[in-house]
Formats: C-alpha cells, sequence, structure tokens
C-alpha cells in the first residue's frame, strides 16, 4: 500500500506514520519479512485491538560517532512490557528483539536510498531452575544472566558502540540520514501467539523510527 | 463525443464478458489454492520447524483467496437479486435452487464447525492436568534442591578463600588468586574494584579473555556487605554456580570495597538432568500459557476451512443453478418472443438430456408456427391486393356506390357519391343513411325511397329495388337512378350495396330530342296550309268586299283580316318552332358580358319595372354569340317583368335583377349570370320543365322562351338552371342547412315581411321571395379558340387537351361555328371543367387578378340547399309575353 504513494519532496519522516516512513525510506528489514501481510491484516482488524497500549518501545537518544574510520552508534532506549508479557516470558516464552539502524540518502521526488544498515537481534527470556533472565546477543552468541526483570532491561536499553558502517561506504553522499528502531520479531513467537501478537495491543513492542544525524568525518 | 460513447460502452461490454468468462476458471484455481493453504496451515500448526515467515503468508494469502471467493459470491447475489426484482425468467427458480443447494451444504458444514470446534477446546484442555503440573513444578523445585549443596560448599569455599586474599597486598593479589582459585575448586575467580572495574582475574579456561561479569543486582548486594549466590545459566547447556562476596583489602587507599566473584562448574551429568528438567517444565508451561492462543488459532483454522467451504458451496450452488436452468431461462425467453409475436428466434441445443428434449420441441413448434404466420401473412397479403384492386375499380365506376352494414350504416363508399349525391364531407363511413339525409336535408328523397328497404328483413337477399330520385344538386336538379340489393347474408358480410347513377342529361336529351322532333314536324306540317289559308283569305276580302252590303262587307273585312292576322302570327310561331329545331350558324366572339349586360338594360330604362344591373369587378370575358346572349337576356328579363307584372311581387317595390359573377366549382372558373325578380316564384309543378317547350301556364304562351335560352346557352357550353328564391328556414334547429342562399343576391331584403316569416314558421315551410334563374358560362380562354369548338358537344379529353397547349393565346376574334342542336343538352359539366382546369393552368401568369378572385370564391359546400320545388307557389307564364322572335336588336 504504502510502495504505491507518491513520492514527494522528502519530509522529515518523524511527522509521518509507519507506513509512511518505509514508503520513504523504502526496503527496510521488517517490511522484507512479513510487512505486506502485517499491513493488509493490521489494516483490517486494528480497530479490533483498542486495549490498553501496555508494551512500548521508544528510542530516547541515538548519538553515531567516528571512531578508527568506522561509524558507531550509541542508543538509548526506553522498553516497558506489558503483564502479558512478562506472564509468557515467565511460563518459558522467550521474546525477539530486533534492533534496526539504517543510513539514507534521502532523494528528491524518489525513494530514500538505503546505504547502510545493520541489526542486532537480542533474545530475553526467564530461566525458570535459576530463576533469572536471560539476555542473549543471538549474532554475538553472547549471553548475560540478570536477577531480576529491570536489571535485564537496563542492560537491553543501553547499546553501546555499535557500529554500523565503515565511513568509506558513505564517502561521496552529500546529505545522509540514519535511523533506528526497535521491533518484535513476531516470526520467532511460538505459533498460536504469532497472529494475534500482529493485531494486539499488548505485543505492539514495535518504537518508531528515530533520526539521527550521520556524522561526517 | 457521439463515438466516444459507443466506443467506452464496447469497451465496457467487452471487459465485463472476458471478466464473466474468466472468472469461473480463476474461481476455481483459487478453490485450489485454498485447500493447499489450509493443508499448509495445519501442517505448520502441527510441525515446529518451518519456516519463520511461512504461516502469516499462508494466513494472508488464504485471506486473499477467500475474500476473492467472497466478492464472486456477492456479484452472483448481487445479479440474482437484481435479475430476482425485475423478474426475469429464470430468476425465482435460480433463487430457489441456490438456496436449496446452500442450505443443504451449509447446514452439515455448520454442524461438523460446531463440533469440532468443541472437540478443539475440550481436547486442548484435556492436556492439562493439575497433577501434572504440580509434578512439573516439584520436579523443578526438587532440581533446585539439588543444587543447594553444591552452593553451600561453594559459598562456604568463596568466603574462606576471601579471607585468604584479604591480607594480600594489591601487586600480589592477581598473582595468589589463580592459586586461591585452584584451591577453592573454583572454575573462575575475579576481583571487582571500584565502579566494578575488574582487579585480577583467574580462570581454568584459558582461552576465556573476559571474564563473566555479575549483574548489578548481585553486585550492590556485595557491596552492601552481603553475599550473594546463584545459578547461572550462562549461554549454553552449561549452568555455573555464581558466589559474590565482599573482599575488603587496602589497595585503593580510600577504603572503597572490592568485589569477589567465584564461579563454580556443575557436573556434566547434572547440567544434563536440570536441562531436561527445564527444557520439559519449560515445554508444559508454555502450553498451559499458549493453550488459549492455541484453541483460537485452531478455531481460527477451522473457520478458515469454513469460510472457504460455505463460499465454493454458495459459488458452486450458482453454477450449478446457471447450467442447470441455462435451457429453462432460454425456454422462458423464447415463449416470451413467441408471445410477442417473434417466431424467428431459435433455441440452441446443447444436451441431450430431457431439457434438451424440450428445447427441440420448442424450436419444431416455433417452426410451425413460424411456417404457418408467413402463409397466413401472404394470405393477408393477396387479400389486401384483391381488396385494393377491387377498391381501384369501384373508386373508377362512373356510377356511385355506397355498401352497407346490416344495420344500415355506410362501410365503403367511392368518391362518384360524394359528387353525385353533393356531399361535402369526404367521411361519410360509419353514418347511416338517415344521418346523411338529416345532414344533408336534399337528399331527403333518397332516404323516402329507400330508408325503409334498409332495415333487416325488408329486402331478401339477391333482391334489387330501382327508383329514379330527383335530388337538388350543386348545379340544379339532378335525377339519379338509384338501386339498392341486399347483399347474401353470410358469416363474414351481409348488408347492402346502393348504386347512384345521374341520368338528369340523359333524360334531358331524351326530352329535347322528342320536342325538337314535334317542333320540326309540327311546323312543317302547319306551314303548308297556313299559305293556302292567307290567299284564299285575301282573294276572299278582294273578290267580295266590292260586292257585298255595307254590313256584311265589314264582317268580311273583319273575318277576312282576323285570318290573315292569324294566320300570320301563326307563320311567326311557326318559323320560332323552325327556329328552334333547326341548327342555326353561331359567330362567336369573345365578349364582355357585363358590357352586354349594360347595352340590354339601357333599353329597359324607364319601364314599369325597373331592371337593375349588379356588375362583376372585372371584365368577364366569354366566347359567345353576341346575338344569341343578347337574345337570351331579352327572354330572360322580359319574362321575369311578364312575371311581376301578373303575379305581383313577394315585398317592395317590383324589380329585376341581373348579376354577373364568378363562380368557382371544383377549382375551375365559370361566368355566372343571375336574373332574379323578387316575384312569387316558379310554380312548383313546372320547375322541373320549365325549359322544355310548351311548358307554360299561361293560356297562350308558346312555352319557347325559356326552351330557347336553355338551347342557346347549352350550344355555348354553359348550364342553366332554374331556383326559387326562399327566405330563412323558421325552424330553429341546429342542423338545419344555411338559411339564406350564400350566392342569393345581396339586395334580396334580409328583413322580409314579419307576417311572412311568421307565416313560413307556422307551416314549417320556408316561403318564396322570388324566382331566380341562373346561366353559368365558360370563361373565354384564348387557348381553345380551335374549330373544334364548333361541336362543343362532342369534344372529348384528348382533343381538348393538346388544343390547350398548342394554341397561340391571341384576340378574341368572331368566327363562325355550326352548334349541334340536338346534343346541346349533352354538354356535360366536366367537359368545360376540364377545359377550365387548363385555362386556370396556361392562364395563371398572364391572368393573376383571375387567379386572385378564383381563391376568394366561395366554397362549393356553401351552395344553397334551400331551394325545394315543392314548396313553390305557382306563377304562370304568360305565352303571349315571350319574345319569340330571336331578335336581339327589337326589345
Amino acid at each position: 500500500m504504502g510502495f504505491s504513494m507518491p513520492c514527494w519532496k522528502n519530509i522529515n519522516p518523524r511527522t509521518l506514520g509507519l507506513g509512511s516512513a518505509r514508503a520513504l525510506y523504502g526496503r527496510a528489514g521488517g517490511l522484507r519479512r512479513y510487512g505486506v501481510w502485517r499491513f493488509i491484516a493490521g489494516g483490517l482488524l486494528l480497530l479490533l485491538a483498542q486495549g490498553a497500549l501496555a508494551s512500548s518501545a521508544q528510542i530516547t537518544n541515538a548519538h553515531a560517532e567516528i571512531r578508527e574510520n568506522v561509524v558507531y552508534l550509541d542508543v538509548d532506549l526506553q522498553i516497558s512490557f506489558d503483564a502479558e508479557m512478562i506472564e509468557a516470558m515467565r511460563n518459558a516464552i522467550p521474546l525477539n528483539l530486533t534492533l534496526q539502524a539504517v543510513i539514507d540518502e534521502p532523494r528528491d521526488w524518489w525513494l530514500a536510498r538505503t546505504v547502510a544498515s545493520d541489526d542486532r537481534h537480542y533474545r530475553l527470556e526467564y530461566h525458570a531452575l535459576s530463576q533469572t533472565w536471560l539476555v542473549t546477543d543471538v549474532l554475538e552468541h553472547e549471553a548475560r544472566s540478570y536477577s531480576t526483570l529491570d536489571g535485564a532491561l537496563r542492560a537491553l536499553q543501553q547499546v553501546r558502540a555499535w557500529p554500523i558502517s565503515s565511513v568509506k561506504r558513505l564517502a561521496g553522499q552529500a546529505h545522509l540520514v540514519g535511523r533506528v528502531r526497535m521491533v518484535l520479531d513476531v516470526n520467532k513467537l511460538p505459533l498460536p501467539l504469532r497472529f494475534p501478537a500482529l493485531f494486539d495491543a499488548r505485543w505492539a513492542l514495535n518504537s518508531e523510527w528515530f533520526l539521527w544525524s550521520v556524522p561526517r568525518s | 463525443m457521439k463515438s466516444a460513447t459507443p466506443f467506452g460502452l464496447k469497451w465496457g461490454a467487452f471487459y465485463m464478458r472476458w471478466i464473466r468468462r474468466l472468472v469461473p476458471p480463476i474461481s476455481v484455481m483459487v478453490v485450489v489454492l485454498l485447500l493447499v493453504l489450509m493443508y499448509l496451515i495445519s501442517e505448520s500448526l502441527q510441525r515446529a520447524d518451518q519456516p519463520e515467515h511461512l504461516y502469516l503468508t499462508l494466513l494472508g494469502l488464504s485471506a486473499l483467496g477467500i475474500l476473492f471467493l467472497a466478492i464472486v459470491v456477492l456479484a452472483h447475489m448481487v445479479r440474482l437479486f437484481s435479475h430476482y426484482r425485475r423478474g426475469t425468467p429464470g430468476a425465482r427458480l435460480t433463487a430457489r435452487l441456490v438456496l436449496t443447494f446452500v442450505g443443504l451444504t451449509t447446514i452439515p458444514v455448520l454442524i461438523v464447525f460446531y463440533f469440532s470446534v468443541s472437540f478443539i477446546q475440550r481436547g486442548i484442555d484435556s492436556w492439562f492436568d493439575v497433577q501434572v503440573e504440580q509434578a512439573m513444578n516439584d520436579a523443578l523445585s526438587l532440581s533446585q534442591m539439588a543444587f543447594d549443596g553444591q552452593m553451600r560448599t561453594a559459598m562456604n569455599e568463596t568466603l574462606r578463600a576471601a579471607q585468604q586474599l584479604k591480607g594480600i597486598s594489591g601487586d600480589l593479589i592477581a598473582l595468589d588468586l589463580n592459586s586461591v582459585r585452584r584451591n577453592t575448586g573454583a572454575h573462575e575467580m575475579t576481583i571487582f574494584g571500584q565502579r566494578n572495574l575488574i582487579v585480577a582475574s583467574a580462570s581454568d579456561d584459558l582461552q576465556e579473555i573476559v571474564p563473566a561479569r555479575p549483574d548489578e543486582t548481585a553486585l550492590s548486594h556485595a557491596r552492601a556487605g552481603k553475599d550473594f549466590i546463584g545459578l547461572d545459566p550462562g549461554g549454553g547447556d552449561t549452568m555455573r554456580i555464581r558466589v559474590v562476596v565482599p573482599l575488603t583489602a587496602g589497595l585503593t587507599g580510600d577504603g572503597s570495597s572490592q568485589v569477589l566473584q567465584a564461579l563454580y562448574s556443575i557436573s556434566p551429568r547434572a547440567n544434563q538432568l536440570s536441562s531436561s528438567v527445564q527444557a520439559a517444565f519449560n515445554e508444559y508451561r508454555s502450553l498451559i500459557f499458549l493453550h488459549k492462543s492455541l484453541k483460537k488459532t485452531f478455531t481460527f483454522a477451522l473457520t478458515l476451512a469454513l469460510l472457504l467451504s460455505l463460499l465454493t458451496a454458495v459459488w458452486l450452488a450458482f453454477i450449478a443453478a446457471r447450467k442447470l436452468l441455462a435451457p429453462i431461462r432460454e425456454l422462458a425467453a423464447g415463449t416470451k418472443a413467441v408471445a410477442e409475436g417473434d417466431y424467428s428466434l431459435r433455441l440452441p441445443v446443447d444436451r441431450r438430456d430431457d431439457l434438451g428434449q424440450l428445447v427441440q420441441s420448442f424450436n419444431t413448434m416455433t417452426a410451425r408456427v413460424r411456417r404457418a404466420h408467413q402463409v397466413m401473412q401472404q394470405l393477408q397479403e393477396m387479400a389486401d391486393q384483391e381488396r385494393d384492386y377491387l377498391e381501384t375499380v369501384i373508386q373508377h365506376l362512373s356510377s356511385g356506390v355506397l355498401t352497407l352494414s346490416p344495420d344500415g350504416r355506410i362501410t365503403r363508399s367511392n368518391s362518384i357519391v360524394t359528387q353525385l349525391l353533393s356531399i361535402t364531407s369526404q367521411h361519410i363511413d360509419g353514418c347511416s343513411l338517415a344521418e346523411i339525409c338529416q345532414t344533408y336535408p336534399h337528399l331527403e328523397p333518397i332516404c323516402a325511397a329507400f330508408g325503409g328497404l334498409l332495415e333487416p328483413g325488408q329486402l331478401p337477399a339477391g333482391a334489387t329495388v330501382e327508383a329514379q330520385v330527383r335530388i337538388m344538386g350543386d348545379a340544379g336538379r339532378k335525377v339519379l337512378l338509384s338501386r339498392v340489393a341486399a347483399l347474401p347474408a353470410d358469416d363474414v358480410t351481409g348488408g347492402f350495396v346502393m348504386v347512384f347513377e345521374d341520368v338528369t342529361t340523359l333524360l334531358q336529351a331524351q326530352r329535347d330530342a322528342a320536342w325538337s322532333e314535334v317542333a320540326r314536324r309540327l311546323a312543317h306540317e302547319i306551314k303548308n296550309p297556313l299559305t293556302p289559308i292567307q290567299l284564299s283569305a285575301e282573294r276572299l276580302r278582294r273578290r267580295l268586299l266590292g260586292t257585298l252590303e255595307e254590313e256584311s262587307g265589314q264582317i268580311l273585312d273583319r273575318s277576312t283580316r282576323t285570318i290573315i292576322n292569324q294566320v300570320e302570327a301563326m307563320k311567326l310561331m311557326v318559323n320560332e318552332f323552325a327556329e328552334y329545331a333547326r341548327s342555326p350558324q353561331m359567330k362567336l366572339t369573345a365578349l364582355n358580358l357585363d358590357e352586354l349586360v349594360g347595352e340590354v338594360i339601357d333599353l329597359y330604362k324607364g319601364g314599369e319595372i325597373p331592371v337593375l344591373h349588379q356588375a362583376f369587378q372585372e371584365p368577364l370575358w366569354v366566347r359567345a354569340d353576341v346575338g344569341r346572349i343578347r337574345q337570351v337576356l331579352h327572354n330572360l328579363i322580359r319574362n321575369a317583368q311578364q312575371a311581376l307584372t301578373e303575379h305581383g311581387c313577394q315585398s317592395g317595390e317590383p324589380r329585376v335583377t341581373v348579376t354577373t359573377s364568378l363562380h368557382q366549382e371544383g377549382g375551375l372558373a365559370l361566368a355566372e349570370l343571375n336574373v332574379t325578380d323578387n316575384g312569387a316564384g316558379f310554380p312548383e309543378t313546372m320547375i322541373d320543365r320549365l325549359f322544355e317547350p310548351y311548358a307554360t301556364t299561361r293560356p297562350k304562351g308558346s312555352g319557347l322562351g325559356l326552351a330557347i335560352v336553355k338551347k342557346i346557352i347549352e350550344e355555348h357550353g354553359g348550364v342553366v338552371t332554374a331556383t326559387n328564391l326562399q327566405e330563412q328556414w323558421a325552424m330553429d334547429s341546429a342542423s338545419a342547412p344555411p338559411l339564406v342562399a350564400p350566392d342569393a343576391s345581396p339586395w334580396l331584403p334580409s328583413s322580409e315581411p314579419a307576417a311572412a316569416i311568421a307565416q313560413g314558421a307556422e307551416e314549417r315551410m320556408p316561403a318564396v321571395t322570388g324566382a331566380r334563374i341562373m346561366i353559368r358560362l365558360p370563361l373565354d380562354t384564348p387557348g381553345l379558340d380551335t374549330p373544334e369548338l364548333a361541336t362543343p358537344s362532342l369534344r372529348s379529353l384528348s382533343s381538348l387537351a393538346p388544343s390547350a397547349e398548342t394554341a397561340v393565346p391571341e384576340p378574341p376574334q368572331a368566327e363562325s361555328v355550326t352548334a349541334a342542336a340536338r346534343s346541346g343538352h349533352t354538354i356535360p359539366q366536366d367537359l368545360f371543367r376540364t377545359a377550365q382546369v387548363v385555362d386556370v393552368r396556361r392562364a395563371e401568369p398572364a391572368d393573376e387578378h383571375r387567379k386572385s378572385a378564383l381563391s376568394d370564391l366561395d366554397p362549393p359546400n356553401e351552395h344553397p340547399k334551400d331551394l325545394d320545388a315543392r314548396n313553390l307557389n305557382a306563377k304562370p307564364l304568360d305565352p303571349k309575353q315571350l319574345d319569340l322572335t330571336s331578335s336581339a336588336e327589337k326589345p
């Protein structure tokens, strides 16, 4: 739906909705996975899920800097879980969270071109035997356990020195815009939860895109 | 723009046709695809190793497919509904059939759906048991308890290690840490200093570069002086025991505390067992948590299957109903078309079942009906042609023909009837004879003669009744030979046929011929002895007058003079008879009628009875013999004066009026001359024979004056008629004819004596106010100055027309022609009518004023209808007063 929109001169995507941001910035990762169906089904059934928006994720700050010809990103998030999600985790259902960072080159009257992008995948789960909360960086195969959920959340809400791209890839582009967001990977949920999670506000953990300025060397 | 709309419509219809053709195969494909999707969804619900995105993709595809099916079914429903409302043939049956099909499929499917859902609900619920749940919790607790001893040992060992490390200074502690670790049996031991910086670390695994950090909770516990112990699940299946205790050392100099963390490995067996318990517990817990969602998911999948089944069933019901009812629909449409008269329809026979036979029978039936219809149409056309032929024949008969229905109403008539009967309306069909007689009173004699015969049963079939009827037409009296015959009364027609023939001229001709013969013989027979009588009388007078006595001489003288005078008078009369009978030479010249009338009237000036002249505003040129026309005028004027002298006038002063005018009749122009008096009129008994010789009421009249007038006028190709002028009808009937003859002289007093009117009103009869003799002569036509005119009665149309075309207009000049004396009466009106038509056509450019005069003339239907000879008062004519000298110069 979003792809059929005419592409006007770029405006600040923060003022637009999710679909608009996707239309402007094109082939985002989540879109390639289940975005289309999510859009169709979501549009039809969104009205059914006007419950409390208890779960939320919000990027509060994102800052990038160049060190040794690499763009490093520090992200601060604010994540809050609905009781339903906590209950699910306590019942041995892990949550997979993905942090998506993209650097775009906006183009007038056309879709933005993605210059660089990177994802970080985290898994948050409760370990019943040790009664600890486990945060796993899926790609790094690094797991840390926390005695409390707050401890685990604190670890998740601070991402430091995330290498996004080399400076070399960004050279030559006059104007670049970076954006970052957090999404819940619904497809990694158990099957019976996937369809409800698409339309249930309690499972709506996706944050808006947060724009950050790309530092130039 | 005009062509854009049909083009757009054409393309719209083209696309709609293709869409209708494509929808069924696409729907079949969608149904098959949905079945596959259902299978895949059901598979993905059972298997966990399917690709992550498959499930939602399948759901989305299924939703689209079902949406498509729903749209197709909705379109079918809308179409069926609109057909139902419009009453399209077969729509009600289709609706009923579809409802039956849908009912047959929906009810079992819904039953199956209901029980499936309830089985799923109960089946999933039956997975869970309180005891099992308790057992799982107990197993977990047991596992935890199994680690308790090890954890206590690890705590003691760590506390002991902390004691050992307390006394060691900063630089050495890193060296001693490893030995202390080995003594305690810990897998890894780390000291955290200020800001949680690692002060020293020792590990059993040399490959681990970065030591594992405790979480904030453990560190804050230790810094608060409390010990922390817990299980660390680590990354994989290897669990460790984590102990964090405070370690005070004077390394930083500011007194801040340090923390010692020790990690102890657990035996692989214990790890395996605990992992197994954890996995089972997790599985069970997740099942408990997901069982509601699982129910929803299964129900959702079932609902999808149900929707698919229902929509497919409804769609197939529509398809099946359409296929099944297609021939019935076509039959209904075909029957409707046949009912509306379209027999050309032929339905396609594309099936061999009972319906196919029905369609075949229908086609056979329509083919036969079509053939019968064609034969009927041919017969109808033949009958029409026959009727048209008969109609044409009847229209061209010289006799008037009327057919009447058995109830006496006119069913058909030819155009001659209206001419013969002087009926102005062209639409008399449907009227009865009585109604026509009421509208046209001059036809009363016909009704009187035949009215009684037209009743049913009065006239036997095949019988014919013939009668001579006299009516008053436009051009005077007419004698009609009328016959009425009853038609055979079969199923179709019956009724009567009436035939009218105008025998006026024929009878007149017979009479004229007889009189001419009588006059000729009489003159011959009488003339012979007259001369000897006269000579004898003169001899007697000459010989004896001188020899007789005075008294006898006087007697002789008186007697012989009387004889001689009377013989002289008889000679004159005989000559007049001879004049009437012979064929005189005529000298035709162009004559201005009004000029001649003026000349003649001048001679009567100063007489007892004044003669007035009403001239037409334009010269009326006629081609005539001046002397004879003058004689006609003298005869008529004297006749009128004598009538006034003898019988007196009806009102006012006695007077004779001569009027000239232009008369229009049937598209031709005639010069009309009226001689009118205000006397007592012609006697009723005489009026039919007024122009015959010896038709006189005077004791001494020869009765030849008007006969000569008629003869002369007919020799000139004209007509003469005599009528009585009548006052207005005293009746106040709405259907009464015009009260005063429209062409009655305008100087007639409109307010005639009231007594006369009152008397007329009492008698219900019009009173006679005068007599009129009307002469009509053809206007002079230069193109007609041909020798053929010498015998006008014998002129034929064929000889007339070319002469009219070839003749060159030239000034009128005198010529001498021989009139056919005995055929003058046969001069038909048609002759000079036709000539006049030619004249009008030819004279148009040269004679515009005449044309304008023609257009101003009264229409034929305004001719007098009030002339009825039966009501005329007797007006005896004095034969002595008639001028029989035929001398134009001596009045």
